[in-house]
């Protein structure tokens, strides 16, 4: 596969140049009407939000646990990437309050150890485009597989929880698919450099990272974006998904305004500089003129700012904040976000400024973690591989087995072509089942070789079990519900699991342990959390 | 759907027809074998995410205009070099579409040009689900099912087979959304994992609690555990027949599995694709770039599924369509943005060898906002094909508040 991996223009990019010489740009009409442009629907199907039908489960459905949790126990659940006896007994002794200011302040968090890990196995992480494009050669892995191991690694592993699961969520918020072309150079430090930095930041500073960056301004193309005809691939994903939403208020005639404002930010092509394959603005590519976004109008000059009047317009504006309030609530809390909910923390959103940690404080409160806000979220993939990997307490790192079986489920980081990035629905990911039992089923066979996984013991499994041995097998079915899935069986669920156990067909030892581990995680309560 | 008792059957036999299909059911203990889907004519979407651009794949080389729209990207006329490959006179195929001319030639394939949706966005995303859903006109949020799944709930009375739809991947498009006994599945040999010994005992756990759950979970984990008794394509070992060289990659891979499902005749009816990579805002290549290579791969899978299927042309129609077009002109990174109208292609036991358009031309006054016009609504595409070659009536239900007009595949 590594042939793939070669771009095709490299060392010397092929920068575009202008192919028309810019026309003069006409005063911006007064107004849209009778300019016999098309406009996109201002009055939205459904409203400002963005919903996907049904947007949660179907009338009349209730897929929810029948047991209530206490809002501690579905904080862990929500904002760690998969329950643990250790983590849940660390928050019981913080306080629902400590143990959330402990994972929003995450970098005073020491990670040192797990860094020093994945830095000696993933030497990608760490390095430039021009640093990653010398030392193709000589990779083990590819770039692209060290970057999925290690997104995979840190989420089972990291100390810093929720910041992992804000990493997941603006990675499909600013999706980028590694399959186009340059990605799999660029993903190494985009990921390090803006994303995980601005994660728990401010949203105005990680917009504009975002859009500035080389793997951004390759991905959607606006590193070929230059004045004469501008293109608007960029522009239309950054109203329609990064900031206003579809029906946030934007028309046709603003999208070509954005292409025209970031008209001249493209990509170093120059080999020789260490910025190589970086973002960069180049005067020569930039379409001069006024322009007029969202009725507020855009100096002409100086036309490197024009990019960053626009970024500063559309990350302020009230569309953005009730976009990004849904969405994080919908991350976090429920499938279907009441309207007065969103509006609060939309508010709470923009009174902060785009402070991501206070508005995650106004999502995970108490209350919104507590019935009737909040309604069980089916695992994607990801939080399904990961819960797995944190029940079974691996020491070591992910293995490119789990990447198969991502894949085998759709949800491998950096895979998702569209700029939606993977869906956050039940309906998306309900019918895929035969995929989730089979990784189940995988995971918990200990006759199979996990090499590099550090695998446990049946005597560690059974001590985080809070047993000895295996000769009283009456209430395993609950232990394991309790201990290793954070309580998400139904009484039903559990009583079927104990029944499973009284009845095991074989001599009941560590593989037969496992055995009920396996179908445990496969019941319906493990598809929620 | 009743439980399976015994131990799974050899279900490599089943890729021999419908009697071994009927034989496995009964093994299976099903009640898929009083009658099943067995020959029911199967439904193919293959659908091209991203915006395929239709004025290249099926050129209008006799618009002049596409030429003052397109200096640098539009296919030149036949006769050329790298010219397109003539159809009718007006029309003709990019280079590497070629393929295609074999089921054209054969009268097999059909082409509807400045076909589409009527819904104005230029947004991937809203234009899939509107099309999709097939909900263009409809109250917000009225409907909330994709137009193949309300096909069919509608012809669920006389279905008995445990798997009606497929979609072949990972998840279900829009497409399929709600749509009964209707999984994706990505291998068309599937066992249920684990230990062999106690395979059966979690099946039936986890048969009793998804049971108790409600109907959305509930419903395809018992379609999964019933695949698990009908889905034994040996997809490894399966030989295409009439010649058919189905190229490398993903979609000619599963294009394969569905010739070989097809063949096996387990009475699924509708199966859907997706292929992804048409967004080509830059660098489009229309003869020797990206796109070039994406009709290449797209249109000989295309060609190796219709040899493979040759005498089986009345078990099944294909529907290639795009949520939209791209825009009349080019830009200035040698690609094209988002459009409006674009070509849909229908191939099995169709009127096929023309290319049907209501062509509205290309010259400025004639385009929607730049792009080309949609003349033929893509339902009306999919309603000839369910009314005169499913025998579904009802289009309605399918499309509503859509008045049917017959394009004339047929």
């Amino acid at each position: 596969m590594r042939t793939q991996m070669l771009p095709p223009d490299l060392p010397s990019l092929n920068l575009p140049r202008p192919v028309r010489a810019p026309e003069p740009i006409a005063p911006p009409p007064s107004s849209h009407e009778g300019q016999g442009l098309r406009r996109a629907p201002t009055t939205g199907r459904r409203g400002w939000l963005p919903l996907l039908p049904g947007g949660g489960l179907r009338p009349g459905d209730r897929a929810e646990p029948e047991r209530p949790r206490d809002p501690l126990l579905v904080l862990v659940h929500r904002i760690t990437q998969g329950y643990t006896q250790e983590e849940y007994e660390r928050a019981q002794a913080l306080g629902f309050e400590g143990y959330l200011e402990e994972q929003l302040d995450a970098f005073a968090l020491d990670d040192s150890a797990l860094d020093a890990l994945l830095a000696q196995n993933y030497p990608f992480l760490a390095m430039s485009p021009r640093e990653a494009y010398d030392a193709y050669s000589v990779f083990t892995n590819s770039p692209y597989q060290q970057l999925k191991l290690a997104r995979l690694t840190r989420a089972v592993r990291s100390r810093r929880q929720l910041l992992e699961r804000m990493v997941e969520f603006w990675n499909d918020h600013f999706n980028i698919d590694h399959n186009k072309g340059l990605e799999w150079l660029l993903l190494g430090e985009h990921e390090r450099t803006v994303i995980r930095p601005h994660a728990l930041g401010n949203f105005g500073a990680l917009l504009s990272a975002t859009a500035f960056s080389g793997a951004m301004l390759y991905y959607l193309d606006n590193w070929l974006n230059v004045a004469g005809a501008p293109q608007e691939n960029y522009a239309r994903e950054l109203l329609e998904l990064h900031s206003l939403s579809v029906n946030g208020g934007y028309d046709e005639d603003d999208v070509e305004e954005v292409a025209k404002c970031f008209t001249g930010w493209t990509l170093e092509g120059d080999y020789a500089s260490p910025d190589y394959l970086r973002g960069k603005y180049e005067p020569s590519y930039h379409e001069g003129g006024v322009k007029k976004l969202l009725g507020t109008l855009i100096p002409a000059n100086p036309g490197r700012d024009n990019a960053q009047r626009v970024l500063d317009l559309v990350a302020g504006h009230p569309s953005t904040a009730r976009f990004l309030a849904w969405k994080l609530l919908r991350f976090f809390v429920t499938p279907n976000p009441p309207g007065e909910l969103v509006l609060q923390v939309a508010n709470v959103f923009r009174a902060s400024g785009g402070d991501i940690k206070t508005t995650l404080r106004a999502v995970l409160t108490r209350e919104n973690l507590s019935p009737p806000i909040v309604a069980p979220k089916y695992r994607r993939p990801m939080q399904l591989v990961t819960a797995g990997l944190r029940a079974l307490a691996i020491r070591g790192r992910a293995g490119s087995l789990m990447l198969e079986h991502l894949a085998e489920m759709g949800q491998t980081p950096y895979d998702h072509q569209a700029p939606t990035g993977y869906p956050d629905t039940f309906e998306a990911w309900g019918d895929g089942l035969l995929p989730r039992w089979s990784f189940q089923a995988r995971l918990w066979r200990t006759d199979f070789l996990w090499p590099g996984y550090g695998m446990p013991s049946p005597q560690e499994m059974l001590a985080r079990l809070d047993l000895t041995d295996l000769s009283d097998r009456s209430g395993l079915a609950g232990r394991i519900n309790r201990r290793l899935l954070g309580q998400t069986l139904t009484h039903f669920e559990e009583r079927q699991l104990q029944g499973f156990i009284d009845d095991y067909p074989r001599a009941f030892d560590a593989l037969a342990l496992f055995d009920c581990i396996g179908l445990a995680s496969s019941l319906p309560g493990s598809q929620w959390y | 759907m009743s439980r399976r008792t015994g131990p799974a059957f050899s279900r490599r036999t089943l890729l021999g027809g419908s009697a071994t299909a009927a034989a496995a059911c009964a093994l299976a203990g099903s009640s898929a074998a009083s009658g099943g889907g067995a020959s029911r004519r199967v439904l193919v979407q293959v659908f091209l995410r991203g915006a395929m651009d239709g004025l290249t794949t099926v050129v209008p080389h006799g618009d002049d205009d596409l030429y003052g729209l397109r200096p640098t990207l539009a296919v030149r006329p036949p006769g050329q070099a790298n010219g397109a490959l003539d159809l009718d006179g007006f029309f003709g195929l990019a280079p590497t579409a070629a393929p295609l001319l074999t089921p054209y030639g054969n009268g097999h394939l059909a082409i509807v040009h400045a076909s589409g949706s009527h819904d104005p966005t230029r947004s991937h995303f809203e234009a899939e689900e509107r099309m999709e859903f097939a909900d263009i006109g409809q109250p917000a949020g009225s409907i909330t099912s994709g137009w193949a799944a309300r096909y069919l709930q509608a012809t669920a009375a006389g279905a008995t087979a445990p798997l009606r739809g497929i979609a072949v991947g990972t998840r279900l498009p829009l497409t399929l959304r709600e749509a009964p006994l209707t999984l994706p599945v990505d291998d068309f040999y599937v066992d249920f994992p684990g230990h062999p010994f106690s395979s059966l005992m979690r099946q039936r756990v986890i048969e009793d609690t998804y049971a108790r759950r409600p109907a959305s979970i509930a419903a395809p984990a018992q379609a999964t555990l019933d695949a698990f008794a009908v889905l034994g394509i040996d997809t490894t070992n399966y030989v295409p027949e009439n010649g058919a060289v189905y190229p490398g990659g993903q979609f000619a891979r599963r294009m394969r599995d569905v010739a070989a499902l097809i063949k096996a005749d387990l009475g699924v009816e509708l199966v859907t694709l997706d292929v992804g990579g048409w967004d080509l805002h830059a660098n489009l290549g229309p003869t020797n770039g990206d796109m070039a290579q994406l009709l290449s791969a797209l249109t000989r899978s295309i060609e190796a599924f219709y040899l493979d299927l040759l005498g089986l042309l009345d078990r099944y129609a294909l529907v290639v369509l795009s949520e939209f077009g791209r825009h009349a002109r080019e830009n200035a990174s040698a690609g094209l943005d988002h459009g409006h109208g674009n070509a849909m292609f229908v191939l099995g036991d169709v009127a096929g060898g023309r290319v049907i358009a209501d062509w509205p031309g290309l010259a400025a006054q004639d385009l929607d906002h730049g792009d080309l016009a949609v003349t033929t609504d893509y339902r009306d595409v999919l309603g000839e094909l369910l009314l005169e070659r499913f025998g579904f009536s009802d289009l309605a239900t399918v499309f509503p508040g859509h008045p049917y007009a017959p394009v004339g595949l047929l």
